[in-house]
């Protein structure tokens, strides 16, 4: 018995296939079956965000990939789309790493607790500060002091009582359902003095932004925003993760903080 | 039956398209290429034409012309805050330079920065002998015009012909660490009269400048010109510093330069 014999590995092998065959149907079949809600979509967008709000503050760890669509506006007033990747890594309350990848720019972003490094691995060139021990000071610190915004800020900010930015709200309504990579999400659409703004939750008992789309209309040419969400919401994180270790060839150099003037 | 259903669908499909095609909306092209926005109007917009041609080559301009592309500004990235113009807007006027990629030396050309992009560029400009020019103020955004705010290291020529006006912005570095197109990209060059005066703030270095390591401090060294690497935001610019065993000499001006680690 010490060698299979064909039949039985060929029976083998096209009982494999079989099964994912028949895994991959159930898959597909499951899908449709599943999204159509039973759950009612919650129809009043300030409280859908409320809901979306407390569950992203309820995570203690996740993990975000998102492709992204960004435009900028030329001297003539010609849009051009710019496409890349983002990605999060997040531990609370004082770890992440952000890694925004396009064609243009490389951009990673690591805070441990203890320092915040900014990092352009193409160019060779990081920076490193001290920061302050949660996310939400060291996101103030590097936006106040450095000018440092990252891409979709908000996941941390929404974690904030809604009421701040449910006063800046002009108006708002629920457009309705609508699909975002296979999975049933409600489409919601806001209105601020200086922008217009979209917001797709899932649907169901992990009500997580899918998609977000942002309008600039104090430009004329209203370049957008646009960022598809793909969701890891119990993910292995170590503080690893979160440690900036240069590349033996990078370089470290200074972050220019705002206003001053040296030359 | 089955026959008659299907180019009854067809049909309506055809209908579809046509109707929308005729939408006027529609034909408009509001997301089509087009955009260009009745040219020449203020400050910024009106560069050079736009060419874009696609290739690296563009910018062989002799250091000196604009093709008139340039970034003015772009969209956020999120809800909570401005996009890089508003925010950029605080760091104070100034000129972003560029330094020629294409090989091109010579020509020296600071960049005013365009439209609401443009302020994001910083003031700094320092003449050697260490007055601030333009050091401190803001220069208010939204004009563009800022091309003869402190920028004393263009070349003549560069001013006179206005080519640099609105040819990319301090924003643009927030989301590319190269030019998009040769359009976009205009071929500034770092050069000579850069050596004298410090503080100008380049997107890229000259081809070939080669690092230069001091005290701890990168820099690159090229042309008489000693260029540090910062972070302006997330961007990395160049700027042109005082020579860094200078910064300990008697040297008038070298003071204003602190050099970090």
């Amino acid at each position: 018995m010490k060698r299979i014999s064909p039949a039985i590995a060929m029976s083998f092998a096209v009982g494999l296939l079989l099964g994912t065959t028949i895994l991959a149907d159930a898959a597909i079949n499951q899908l449709p079956v599943q999204a159509p809600s039973t759950v009612a979509p919650e129809q009043d967008p300030v409280k859908a965000l409320t809901r979306m709000s407390s569950y992203l503050r309820g995570l203690q760890s996740f993990e975000i990939k998102g492709d992204t669509t960004l435009d900028v506006v030329t001297t003539k007033g010609q849009r051009l789309q710019l496409g890349g990747n983002v990605e999060y890594k997040v531990r609370r309350p004082n770890g992440f790493r952000i890694a925004v990848t396009s064609d243009f720019m490389n951009r990673q972003f690591y805070f441990d607790g203890k320092q915040f490094t900014i990092s352009a691995p193409q160019l060779g060139f990081y920076a490193t500060e001290s920061a302050p021990p949660t996310i939400r000071e060291m996101l103030d610190k590097v936006w106040n002091k450095y000018g440092i915004s990252l891409p979709l800020v908000d996941l941390f900010r929404w974690s904030d009582p809604m009421e701040s930015r449910a006063e800046k709200l002009i108006s708002s309504f629920y457009v309705g359902p609508a699909t975002i990579d296979g999975v049933t999400t409600d489409h919601y659409a806001f209105r601020e003095k200086d922008r217009d703004w979209e917001i797709w939750i899932e649907r169901g008992d992990r009500p997580v932004p899918r998609k977000l789309a942002i309008v600039n209309l104090s430009d004329p040419a209203r370049p957008s925003y646009v960022a598809r969400l793909s969701w890891n919401v119990a993910p292995t994180l170590t503080a690893d993760n979160f440690k900036f270790k240069p590349s033996p060839d990078s370089k470290a150099i200074p972050l220019e903080p705002l206003g001053t003037e040296q030359g | 039956m089955r026959a008659s259903s299907i180019s009854r669908i067809a049909m309506a499909l055809i209908l579809a398209i046509t109707t929308v095609a005729a939408d006027p909306g529609f034909g408009r092209g509001r997301g089509g290429g087009g955009g260009f926005r009745g040219g020449g109007g203020g400050g910024m917009r009106g560069g050079g034409a736009a060419s874009f041609r696609g290739g690296g080559g563009g910018m062989r301009g002799g250091g000196g012309m604009s093709r008139g592309g340039g970034i003015r500004s772009s969209a956020a990235t999120s809800i909570s805050r401005p996009g890089g113009g508003a925010r950029a807007a605080q760091l104070g006027g100034g000129s972003l330079a560029s330094a020629g990629r294409s090989g091109q030396l010579g020509g020296a050309g600071a960049r005013a920065g365009g439209n609401r992009l443009a302020s994001n560029a910083r003031a700094g400009q320092l003449p050697a002998g260490g007055n601030r020019i333009n050091g401190g103020n803001r220069v208010g955004g939204g004009n563009g015009n800022r091309i003869n705010t402190g920028d004393i290291n263009i070349d003549r020529t560069n001013i006179a012909g206005g080519n640099w006006n609105g040819n990319w912005g301090g924003g643009w570095g927030h989301w590319a660490d190269r030019p998009v197109a040769a359009g976009l990209a205009v071929g500034a060059v770092a050069g000579a009269t850069a050596a004298a005066v410090y503080g100008s703030t380049y997107w890229d270095l000259p081809v070939g400048c080669p690092p230069y390591y001091y005290g701890g401090g990168t820099y690159y060294s090229c042309g008489g010109a000693y260029y540090q690497p910062r972070y302006e935001g997330s961007s990395v610019v160049y700027v042109t510093v005082p020579p860094p065993e200078g910064s300990t000499s008697a040297e008038a001006g070298s003071t204003n330069v602190t050099v970090t680690r």
